[in-house]
């Protein structure tokens, strides 16, 4: 694993999930940490500040929308850009998300194949300094498709 | 030396000596003695010619020694001192050389001493003998007859007399005599003229020496007459001196025979003469002294009883009476007239010069004695009429009143100048004549008299400027023309004059012709005149200043009035106060303009006769004309002898008030003359009066108004609080004859044509009620006609109209009726207020009337309104009590006001607990919204359940816009909701369930299906191993689902058998020791025979949830116990673990469908699918449990059927 490879922390308590993020993003080259629950996934973004976080919502005991509200209390972990990956497909669930501070919502089943480069699209927009811009795209585009229902 | 020597030295040489001295001695002796040999004493001869014969011894014995060069009988020492002894006698003499005749003479001298000195000493006797008996006298007596005795026995002669001379020496006066031892008589007061008559006496006078006659008979010296009386032969006169005066002359005649009088007895005579002389002189001196004295006190008591006197009269018979008594006088004359005092004295006995001294001294002392008379009485008469003048000023001034100020002027000028009667006139400019003010001692009858000034005394003072007395009264060439003057003698009368202006004259006249008036009484008179003046123009001050300030009350009366607001007829009475007190009337009226005329509208201490009095003629004309009415007497005025035959006054001023067109007439009990003064202060309250009326009238109508727009405010007020019709028709009938103080009122309604009273107040209102008439009859038809309100001040006045109104019919006069306007703009009725008496209706109480009267209308038809409101409503509250849905109404302010059976049942709240509060006190909760809508779904909590709500909501509006109330309707949807939830959480959950394994296998598919990464056989063995373990989960999932579905649906098959209980348990404890959890599972088995009657797949398959469960929720490590005990009629089987524990809100949901603890993963249906197994398997499931230390889920299942 080089030093410039991205690093992805994966918090979910399935362990199928986690190998399928593993697999795919290691084979675009990226190094990723994995996490079984909250608390774990918070040490671990505190300790290793990955570049971005893949993030379960829904996780015995403390959920992901707790975690997500921890990180980004922290200053040592507020930069770091959080996707949800959750079964929870609902709009309200997904505008949450973004209301949080989420940068994007993947709803499960999804194509593990095009993590990697939903991730790394992701970051360069970060990069671009287009943190703010892309939660008001995906909240534009949440109201949006509220709206319509 | 020898003894020879010696004795020729100290011997015969002294003796030669000594003989040589003695005969110096005899060489200045002896020729003195011869010279005096005749009258030598032969003594003096002897002693003389001692010192020859001595010196002849000494001479002889001296030569012999020297001779015989041999001491004088052999002792040399012893004649030598013998010698120096001899010599002592002369040497004296021969010191003192000059008196040397005195040895001669000594024996001679001596001898004459002793005669002079013999002489002396019968001097010296005589004298003191004389003189102790002199210094013992007490009078002139005295002294002469121890004189005379003792010259007489010294002397022995035959008389001895002493005659006095007096003072200026002009004669001599005998004083005692003694002839023979005895007094003669004679001699005492015989006197002898010392200048013409020749006299011893006076010859011893004039010489001041004792005078001797040897032979009294032939010497012209000697008074023949005396001498005669005396019988004298010889005589001698010595003068007896005393302080260089002769005083007296001692005389002494011998009477048997003619002899000589020596020196020494002359010297003698002289001595006594001279104690005489101091004896006399002595007792001259004392008489003197006390002549003088008893002269002066005399004098003194004299002066001190005419000075006692003050009386000019008492002086001079005081000085009389006391000098005729002193002076022992026979006449005496006193005369005092010509300002000098003259005494006129006289008596036989001439006067002495002390007499004389003493008329003198009480002739000056009555002259100071009267002229202090004189001035006393001066004094006295001014400090009278001073203080006379001072009395009368301080009556006079004391009084402030004209009147009586002038009575106190005639009364104290009469007293003052003690006149029978006096007068005042007061001086009329203008018309130039003089008016009586004020009399005393005259008819009273004169005040008012009046003549001009060309007349009488007066007249003359007027023009004089001055007093002016007349003494002959009756003959004055203009007398006063008045009979009230006859009978005065004199008259004084002077002018009263201030600064420079004649006020009048007072006067004074007698009757009596012997009291005339002097200067002094013109002059008091000026000075009361002037006084006079004074006070007159005082009092006129005084009165004018009364009088001003009379006005002045009246005007600040009328300014009073004027700030404050009075009522009209409060305004009248006060107009009346201010015009009598102005003008000082007795009492007033104020008559003005009314309906019947004019007529008393107002009056000030009027007498109730005066107010009925008829208003005369003239008093109508002089209203209408506004002109000033005066009449001085009413009884001799023809203007009101018609009217007033007899009225309690004497005199009017009628001030007209033009405005009112009315009068203030103001009364006077006595005659009164109305001077300008009265008539321009009439004017001034007739304007100021005017403006206070005017006021009152504009305040009163003012009031009016507020009063009847007051209580028309509280009718309205009272009206619109009303709300049932019949009796708002009672209020407005009652508020009606309220508001205009009418005696009764009613209210006709409009039926078709017909009116009908339908309320009424006041007589005949019980009469009235339910009466008809017709909507055109008289003369509330007239109202509903006109629309218009209808009047009548006097009904009488018209004679049918009592015929169509049944209040006019009962004896009612005056009506008003207003319409009562519909609104829609028709008349739907009358009301109608009528008085007892007739009367003016105004504007303002039509006004109120109709203001009353559109009240009225609002009130009937708002009343009419809230019935039929009031009976919707009554509707509205059936229909919304018996609706389902719940129905909750609130007001603009969001509290309820309606709360409907049907809401009560829904919230579980009671109507009497949510009306008046917001809905969301009542619910905790709020039902509005800004949106409104409908079919809002709301959750409220009933008694700790969620309630769903359907909810409606209607916002009703005001005319303005405004948010007047809310209406809230609905349903309980809870029913629907609850199903609608678990549909939606079915959905979610399978969905959420579905997707995780899903998740997996579509990407490990994915993954698998990458062709850029080569997979090891491993991962693709793992890949495949994981899609194939959660396919077998996601049919878990569809099976439980299913399970869940037939469970709902009741279409759950079991196959129940008798099934070992224990051997499942065991079965599952191993299957579940066999996984790798890291708990440690125990089982136990109570009871032989555990067998259940069950479905052995469905009893396995609730352990299993069970024990899932159990290590779900149980930390690692911990102990699951699965117990399987018999009961009597079950078996109870038990998983408990040691886990957290469900808190007790939690216990029965977590059999509820889709429950999840936590919010983990899982379908939620595990327990919701292990108790309906159970109660499909007949048995029943529940859950004991203690937070923190475990969980225990048993069910109990019915006991294995023996087939």
């Amino acid at each position: 694993m080089g030093t410039n490879a991205t690093r992805v922390l994966v918090i979910d308590d399935e362990a199928p999930i986690r190998l399928l993020c593993r697999v795919n993003l290691e084979a675009e080259g990226m190094d990723v940490l994995e996490a079984a629950d909250g608390p774990s996934g918070l040490e671990k973004a505190r300790a290793e500040t990955p570049d971005v976080v893949l993030l379960d919502v829904m996780m015995p005991g403390l959920d992901g929308w707790r975690v997500a509200e921890e990180l980004l209390d922290d200053p040592r972990t507020e930069s770091i850009p959080i996707v949800f990956l959750t079964a929870r497909a609902e709009l309200r669930d997904r505008a949450r998300g973004i209301d949080l501070g989420g940068v994007d919502y993947v709803t499960k089943p999804f194509n593990p194949v095009e993590l990697a480069p939903l991730v790394r699209d992701l970051l360069d927009r970060v990069a671009r300094g287009e943190r703010d811009a892309l939660r008001r795209e995906k909240l534009t585009e949440l109201r949006a498709l509220l709206d319509r229902e | 030396m020898s003894d020879a020597t010696q004795a020729v030295l100290f011997n015969g040489l002294p003796l030669l000596l000594l003989a040589a001295a003695y005969a110096a001695v005899t060489g200045a002796v002896l020729p003195v003695l011869w010279r005096d040999r005749a009258t030598a004493h032969p003594l003096d001869w002897a002693i003389v010619l001692v010192f020859p014969g001595i010196a002849i011894a000494a001479g002889i014995f001296g030569v012999l020694v020297i001779h015989e060069r041999r001491p004088f009988g052999g002792h040399t020492w012893i004649s030598f001192a013998a010698s120096l002894v001899a010599l002592a006698p002369v040497v004296p003499i021969l010191l003192r050389w000059r008196e040397r005749a005195f040895v001669a003479r000594g024996v001679s001298r001596s001898l004459d001493a002793e005669e002079r000195a013999s002489t002396r000493d019968r001097e010296i006797a005589a004298v003191s003998q004389i003189s102790a008996a002199l210094a013992r006298a007490r009078s002139p007596l005295e002294v002469a007859r121890p004189l005379t005795a003792h010259v007489a026995r010294l002397l022995g002669v035959g008389f001895v007399g002493i005659a006095v001379v007096d003072d200026d020496g002009a004669e001599a006066e005998g004083l005692y005599a003694l002839a023979h031892g005895e007094e003669a008589g004679w001699w005492t007061g015989i006197r002898t003229d010392l200048r013409h008559e020749p006299s011893g006496i006076a010859s011893a006078y004039f010489d001041a020496a004792p005078v001797t006659v040897y032979d009294v008979s032939s010497s012209p010296l000697v008074s023949a007459r005396l001498a005669k009386l005396v019988g004298a032969y010889s005589g001698a006169w010595v003068p007896m001196i005393a302080e260089e005066r002769v005083v007296a002359v001692l005389a002494l005649a011998s009477t048997d025979d003619k002899r000589t009088f020596a020196n020494d007895e002359l010297s003698l005579l002289q001595a006594v003469a001279a104690e005489g002389a101091l004896a006399l002189e002595r007792l001259r001196s004392a008489s003197a002294l006390s002549d003088a004295l008893q002269r002066e006190q005399r004098a003194a008591e004299i002066v001190r009883r005419v000075r006692a006197e003050l009386e000019p009269d008492d002086v001079v018979r005081v000085a009389r009476d006391e000098l005729r008594a002193a002076l022992r006088l026979d006449a005496v004359a006193v005369d005092v007239s010509g300002g000098e005092a003259v005494v006129d004295a006289r008596r036989a006995l001439p006067l002495t010069s002390d007499e004389q001294h003493l008329v003198e001294t009480v002739r000056y002392e009555v002259g100071a004695a009267v002229r202090t008379a004189g001035l006393l009485a001066e004094n006295r008469r001014r400090l009278a009429q001073q203080a006379a003048l001072l009395h009368a000023a301080q009556v006079v001034t004391s009084e402030l009143e004209l009147d009586a100020v002038l009575d106190r002027l005639v009364e104290e000028v009469t007293k003052l100048l003690d006149a029978d009667a006096a007068d005042c006139y007061l001086l009329d400019r203008e018309r130039n004549v003089l008016r009586c003010a004020a009399v005393y001692g005259l008819s009273p009858e004169l005040v008012g008299f009046e003549f001009t000034p060309e007349h009488g005394v007066a007249g003359a003072a007027i023009v004089a400027m001055r007093p002016v007395a007349v003494d002959d009264y009756q003959t004055i060439a203009a007398p006063v023309p008045n009979t009230a003057y006859e009978g005065f003698s004199r008259a004084l009368v002077a002018p009263m004059v201030w600064s420079g202006e004649t006020l009048g004259v007072i006067g004074v006249g007698v009757h009596n012709a012997s009291r005339s008036f002097d200067d002094r009484d013109e002059e008091l008179l000026d000075a009361f005149a002037s006084l006079a003046s004074l006070a007159l123009r005082n009092a006129e001050s005084f009165e004018e200043r009364s009088r001003q300030a009379r006005v002045q009350r009246g005007f600040y009366r009328i300014a009073s009035l004027l700030g404050e607001p009075l009522s009209l007829a409060e305004a009248y009475d006060a107009a009346a106060q201010a015009a009598a007190e102005a003008l000082g009337a007795d009492f007033a009226a104020v008559v003005a303009q009314g309906a019947g005329g004019l007529a008393v509208v107002g009056g000030y201490e009027l007498p109730p006769e005066v107010r009925g009095l008829p208003i005369a003629r003239a008093l109508l004309d002089a209203a209408e004309d506004g002109h000033v009415l005066a009449a001085p007497s009413v009884a001799g005025d023809e203007r009101f002898a018609e009217a007033w035959p007899d009225v309690p006054f004497a005199s009017l001023l009628a001030i007209p008030v033009r405005e009112q067109a009315g009068l203030v007439l103001v009364f006077f009990s006595e005659e009164r003359r109305f001077v300008r003064d009265d008539l321009e202060l009439a004017q001034h309250l007739a304007g100021a009066a005017r403006g206070a009326l005017e006021r009152s009238r504009l305040f009163e109508g003012e009031r009016t108004a507020r009063s009847l727009s007051q209580q028309l405010a509280r009718t309205g007020s009272l009206l619109a609080t009303e709300l049932d019709p019949a009796a708002v028709l009672e209020a407005v009938v009652s508020e009606a004859a309220e508001l205009l103080h009418a005696d009764a009122a009613a209210l006709a309604s409009q039926d078709e044509d017909e009116l009908v009273i339908t309320a009424a107040v006041g007589d005949g209102a019980d009469e009235a009620l339910g009466v008809r008439t017709s909507a055109t009859a008289w003369p509330a038809g007239d109202v509903v006609q006109s629309r218009a309100p209808v009047a009548y001040d006097d009904a009488t006045q018209h004679e049918t109209l009592a015929e169509s109104d049944v209040f006019l019919a009962a004896g009612h006069v005056a009506y008003l009726g207003v319409p009562l306007r519909a609104r829609e703009g028709g008349t739907h009725g009358v009301l109608s207020v009528y008085t007892r008496n007739a009367r003016a209706w105004r504007d303002e109480e039509i006004e109120a009337l109709v203001a009353l009267a559109a009240n009225a209308s609002v009130a009937l038809t708002n009343a009419e309104l809230y019935q039929r409101v009031a009976l919707e409503r009554e509707q509205s509250v059936a229909i919304l009590a018996n609706i389902a849905d719940g129905i909750v109404a609130v007001d603009r302010d969001g509290h309820v006001v309606l709360w409907n059976r049907a809401a009560e049942e829904i919230t579980g709240v009671p109507a009497v607990e949510a009306i008046g509060r917001t809905p969301s006190q009542v619910l905790q909760r709020e039902l509005q919204s800004e949106l409104g809508g409908t079919n809002r779904l709301v959750a409220i909590s009933r008694g700790g359940e969620d309630v769903w709500l359907s909810l409606s909501e209607a916002v009703m509006r005001d005319p303005s816009g405004a948010v007047a109330g809310r209406i809230f309707a609905f349903r309980d949807i809870s029913a629907e909701h609850a199903v609608e939830q678990m549909k939606s959480d079915f959905v979610s959950t399978v969905s959420l369930e579905l997707r995780t394994p899903l998740t997996s296998i579509y990407g490990f598919a994915q993954t698998l299906l990458r062709d850029d990464v080569a997979f090891s056989d491993i991962e693709r063995k793992t890949f495949l191993e994981f899609i194939a373990r959660e396919s077998e989960r996601l049919t878990t999932i569809v099976d439980a689902l299913l399970n869940a579905a037939r469970l709902d649906t009741g279409d759950l098959a079991v196959s129940l058998e008798p099934t070992d209980v224990a051997a499942v348990v065991a079965d599952v404890a191993a299957n579940a020791s066999a996984s790798p959890n890291g708990h440690r599972f125990v089982t136990e088995v109570n009871g032989d025979d555990c067998r259940a009657q069950a479905d052995p797949e469905k009893l396995r398959q609730v352990l299993d949830q069970l024990v899932s469960n159990a290590v779900k929720y149980s930390p690692e490590g911990g102990t699951v116990t699965i117990s399987a005990t018999r009961r009597a009629d079950a078996v109870e089987v038990a998983v408990a673990d040691e886990g957290v524990g469900i808190p007790p809100s939690e216990r029965d949901r977590i059999f509820s469908k889709f429950y999840k603890a936590g919010g983990g993963p899982g379908t939620g249906l595990g327990l919701f699918i292990a108790r309906g197994l159970v109660r499909e398997m007949g048995g029943r499931m529940w859950v004991e449990s203690q937070e923190g230390t475990g969980s225990r889920f048993a069910f109990e299942l019915p006991p294995a059927e023996d087939v």
